[in-house]
């Protein structure tokens, strides 16, 4: 039988990946309506090949969006800061100024569940699990992104010890690194 | 974003067409517009993607509720031809697996005669 592994939300404050030194730094006001613009013009000038498409953007602005709406509460009064690097693989650590993700350990059970009845095929199961549901989810939310997120940053996603801050990093096969 | 309706083959067939971005600004609207034609009389569903180059998180949520909404009354879908980032999304965050994914809507439909 296929053993069973789950990912899961890890908590690091001293993780290499919050060491933003040689990153550019941007700094947004907490607008959900402008959470793609946001992405893409910090993309502007990445690699193609980092690119995929559009997957990365996609990535990213849920990491946006989530500082936005979950983080700041779409309070005007607050901002978000995304330090980025994207030379020879894509890196982003990203701030708001809330009160740091408080559901997490919730949110890691929720997921394990939904990830032992995949691995049972209990498809019952995880479709009532498919969606986590916090105390301030609305109708888009479902924890879908972080679902995605803990596969696509590949190189590890880590959050500080307030939890108002994440750090991601996603490697390529074929980066065009320098030599 | 804008949606299309048409009948299947049969009757209780009906083929959705979402032309834009299933993301943050359209999956609830795309979801009320959705389940609004999805009961037990039209309970056979194809969700073409052929026009969606973009689906994030609510949409992932749209679609997870719409599997929801079919098992109340024994409803089915497909996803027909799906490619590129949504269907990246879907792989990624295991919802794929809720879901019959066809190549294309002709064969969707063909596979309920």
């Amino acid at each position: 039988m296929q053993s069973f592994i789950a990912r899961k939300l890890i908590v690091d404050d001293r993780n290499e990946l919050f060491n933003a030194q040689g990153m550019k730094l941007v700094e947004y006001p907490s607008d959900l309506t402008r959470v793609r613009e946001y992405a893409a013009a910090i993309l502007v000038g990445c690699k193609e090949q980092f690119l995929e498409e559009n997957l990365l953007e996609q990535q990213l602005s849920e990491l946006i969006k989530n500082a936005i709406k979950h983080g700041n509460h779409s309070d005007p009064a607050r901002t978000i800061r995304v330090w980025y690097d994207l030379r020879s693989r894509v890196r982003f650590i990203v701030e708001d100024q809330g009160e740091g993700f408080t559901n997490l350990e919730s949110w890691n059970d929720f997921f394990m569940k939904r990830q032992k009845a995949l691995h049972d095929l209990d498809f019952d199961t995880f479709l009532t699990l498919a969606s986590y549901r916090g105390p301030h989810s609305d109708d888009s939310d479902g924890g879908n992104s972080l679902v995605t997120a803990l596969e696509y940053w590949n190189g590890g996603m880590f959050y500080n010890g307030k939890k108002n801050k994440v750090g991601v990093i996603r490697w390529f096969s074929y980066p065009d690194a320098p030599s | 974003m804008e949606i299309k309706f048409s009948r299947g083959v049969k009757d209780n067939q009906v083929v959705v067409l979402p032309q834009g971005d299933l993301d943050l600004y359209a999956s609830v609207a795309f979801f009320n517009t959705v389940v609004a034609r999805f009961d037990s009389v039209a309970d056979h569903l194809v969700l073409d993607f052929s026009s969606v180059r973009y689906l994030d998180s609510s949409g992932v949520g749209a679609l997870i509720r719409l599997a929801q909404h079919a098992k109340t009354f024994g409803g089915k879908i497909q996803l027909a031809n799906l490619n590129g980032t949504p269907k990246k999304v879907l792989e990624m965050s295991n919802i794929i697996r809720l879901f019959i994914v066809a190549t294309d809507v002709e064969t969707a439909l063909k596979s309920w005669e």
